[in-house]
């Protein structure tokens, strides 16, 4: 009993850490999706600018 | 003229009569308890779409119990212990709810077609204003949901029983009938009643916990609402789809929750407007309906006499006790981490009871604040809190199946 108990608490920090660090891998990605959306609409603008 | 044996004419009293003490006892007081939820839902305490449903499924199988033969005692509600395929196929024959429940309850489906209804009402842009500290809020609202789970093992149940319970603490009714109906099929009645009651209560409860925990001056703290970026349905949709694709490559197990989700979201910013109608009204009420209804129905009187019940109600409220507690640590460690310039009490919707939470974090700080509208960064924090949930259900799944 004692070593199912040790056993649920050694799993802890595993599920926490792993929930944590998916879920920053989520946020990541939308940071990431903006980043890539002002590039190319940065890009785009830099682009009609020097055409102007 | 026949005898007429009275008690043959009434088998609900007679088998009242026959069965043993406890279990008339029980059958009594559920039929009560049913007769209150729909009470206590037609009044608004309890939430009236799931509660409603609940209590006259739960009142009617424990009054219409009948003599299925000389020795057994049963309802032609529902067989939920029907396995083998030809004891099925005749159950399936006579039991009225049963084709919904094998066809839409046992394996998982109902959980999903609920996640999908709440997909198409969710706006992810609010998740999009400031991923990273409603992240921040959701992963710290799981404590509950992390926390229980030790404290369930010390308590005597199993790792399976132990996850199952601690997804009380996530809030999030569909999401604890999939990992228990994945887990432990023997306890998912008692443990989903569990969360669906308590996620009820939360409306109720939360405000305490939120007056308790945060001082008066920071709740009034108003919210930069001019910084809100604009996001585009293409960057909704393209978050959407890839977040799905990736969440379900790490997690094959919980692929129909994240698809459910994602699919609803991807629907409602796709604007295709009959499916949408379709998905949030008939799909999402139809579907919470039935749930409410073969809850109900599944809480016999033998269900209820397990002696797991008691501990399972005690962990069901120290979870989102203790998931309410990390969100609002979590309100607080943004708040710190931005200068003082974040209301902490958005940590609260960390606890993904969608959109509850929220709706409890803006009227809280209404109540100080009039002009304060947090109600953008509590959307955020709560539909990241969605997200979490199912990434902690799949890790618990994954690991534990």
């Amino acid at each position: 009993m004692e070593n199912y108990f040790l056993g649920s608490i050694k799993l802890l920090p595993v599920v926490y850490g792993v929930t944590a660090g998916i879920s920053f891998m989520v946020a990541g990605i939308i940071k990431g999706l903006f980043a890539a959306i002002s590039f190319r609409t940065d890009g785009g603008q830099a682009e009609t600018e020097s055409e102007g | 003229m026949p005898n007429v044996d009275i008690l043959y004419l009434f088998q609900g009293i007679a088998t009242l009569v026959a069965s043993e003490p406890t279990i008339a006892i029980a059958r009594i007081v559920l039929i009560g308890l049913g007769i209150l939820f729909v009470f206590l839902g037609v009044k608004g305490t309890l939430e009236p779409l799931i509660m409603i449903p609940m209590g006259v499924g739960m009142a009617s199988v424990n009054a219409g119990v009948l003599f299925l033969s000389a020795s057994t005692m049963g309802t032609i509600f529902i067989d939920p212990m029907a396995t083998d395929v030809t004891k099925l196929m005749e159950v399936l024959q006579i039991d009225f709810l049963q084709p919904i429940y094998t066809f839409t309850f046992s394996n998982g489906l109902i959980a999903c077609l609920v996640f999908m209804g709440i997909g198409v009402i969710t706006d992810i842009g609010y998740m999009l204003i400031a991923p990273f500290r409603s992240m921040v809020i959701a992963v710290c609202a799981e404590l509950g949901t992390v926390l229980t789970f030790p404290i369930a093992v010390a308590m005597g149940l199993n790792y399976k029983e132990a996850a199952s319970i601690a997804m009380v603490g996530g809030a999030d009714g569909p999401m604890v009938l999939y990992t228990s109906l994945m887990l432990c099929k023997d306890l998912f009645v008692p443990i989903t009643i569990v969360a669906y009651l308590y996620l009820s209560l939360c409306y109720a409860g939360y405000p305490y916990l939120i007056r308790l925990l945060i001082p008066k001056e920071l709740r009034g703290i108003k919210m930069d609402l001019t910084k809100i970026p604009n996001v585009s349905k293409t960057e909704k949709i393209a978050f959407a789809i890839i977040t799905n694709t990736v969440l379900c490559l790490l997690f094959p197990v919980a692929a129909p929750l994240f698809m459910s989700f994602f699919l609803g979201v991807i629907i409602k910013e796709s604007e295709v407007t009959r499916v949408i109608d379709f998905l949030e009204n008939t799909l999402l009420f139809g579907s919470t309906f039935f749930l409410g209804l073969l809850l109900g129905v599944l809480c016999e009187a033998n269900t209820i006499l397990n002696p797991k019940v008691v501990i399972l109600l005690v962990l069901g409220i120290t979870a989102l006790l203790l998931s309410g507690i990390g969100g609002v640590l979590g309100g607080y460690l943004v708040y710190f981490a931005t200068g003082k310039k974040y209301n902490p009490v958005i940590g609260i919707a960390g606890v993904s009871c969608v959109p509850t939470t929220a709706k409890v974090a803006q009227k809280e700080v209404f109540a100080i604040n009039k002009r304060a509208m947090i109600i953008p960064y509590a959307m955020g924090a709560n539909i990241s809190g969605v997200i979490t949930s199912a990434i902690l259900a799949a890790i618990y799944v994954t690991l534990l199946r």
